[in-house]
């Protein structure tokens, strides 16, 4: 596989593009589900200190 | 959450690899979990592939979970989002260390806004006052080789003094302007530079873009 064919490579740009860290969520869902096909993805913010979690399923831009 | 089979896993082990529900339980297992009662089943997720974007060392832990009812993930996609993982760990301390620049540039703006204010009041003829105006001709000399990228080393090089004095600088300089970073420090020299060249924000911008991607 040559590097133009590396779909990574390919979606690293968008992945990379500046964004503050509220929009993360939404941009490195996108990222991911362009890479491997999903019904739909969740993102996952934990704190080891409480075990506390909150998801965001198909996080929409802040 | 702690009946997820996966999430729990990474927070006892620190590990940050692609992982499948698949690897830890059987299907029957998995379908025994009240989580699969509750969430997963009424959702259509039979299987689930994630991977941390940031371990519990990080200033953010987080995960991302693709979901699917069928067909399984394969060994390929686990490989595919084990190759992005490093690269999503990178982009979010990007993505938090742009945001702490702007807020030390909001910062540094509300303080240079109050300065201004009361020099008005006092009735002050002068230039408009800005967070720099705070820093010595020698510091403003340092923050400008911060603002184009150079490290303590160069910067001790190009206005001949030692590494241990810019650092000093440096540690004024964030002071004095309120800036949590390097980063924040140079949004602050390049908006206070760049006022009437073209909307500052697209300078800022670039100028942290290429100063935050690897």
């Amino acid at each position: 596989m040559g590097r133009g064919d590396d779909p990574l490579e390919a979606v690293l740009p968008e992945l990379y593009a500046l964004t503050p860290a509220e929009g993360f969520p939404v941009r490195a869902m996108s990222v991911t589900r362009k890479l491997i096909g999903a019904d739909k993805g969740d993102y996952t913010e934990f704190d080891p200190g409480t075990g506390a979690f909150r998801v965001l399923v198909d996080p929409e831009p802040p | 959450m702690r009946e997820h089979p996966v999430l729990p896993h990474y927070v006892r082990t620190g590990e940050t690899g692609a992982r499948m529900i698949a690897d830890f339980l059987s299907t029957t297992e998995f379908r025994r979990l009240g989580l699969y009662g509750e969430f997963f089943g009424p959702l259509g997720v039979e299987h689930q592939l994630t991977v941390l974007v940031a371990d519990r060392s990080a200033s953010q832990p987080a995960g991302i979970s693709l979901d699917r009812e069928q067909p399984p993930f394969t060994d390929k996609d686990r490989r595919l989002l084990d190759r992005l993982q490093p690269h999503l760990a990178a982009a979010q301390r990007n993505a938090i260390r742009f945001s702490e620049a702007l807020s030390g540039a909001q910062r540094a703006a509300e303080i240079s806004g109050k300065r201004l204010a009361g020099r008005q009041l006092a009735g002050r003829a002068g230039t408009p006052a800005t967070a720099i105006d705070r820093l010595t001709a020698r510091e403003r000399d340092v923050l400008a080789g911060v603002a184009s990228g150079q490290t303590n080393a160069q910067i001790a090089r190009s206005l001949d003094i030692s590494a241990g004095t810019v650092r000093k600088h440096v540690e004024h300089i964030l002071a004095r302007l309120g800036a949590p970073s390097r980063t924040a420090a140079a949004v602050c020299h390049i908006t206070a530079t760049m006022p009437h060249q073209g909307p500052p924000w697209t300078a800022v911008l670039a100028s942290l873009n290429d100063a935050l991607t690897p």
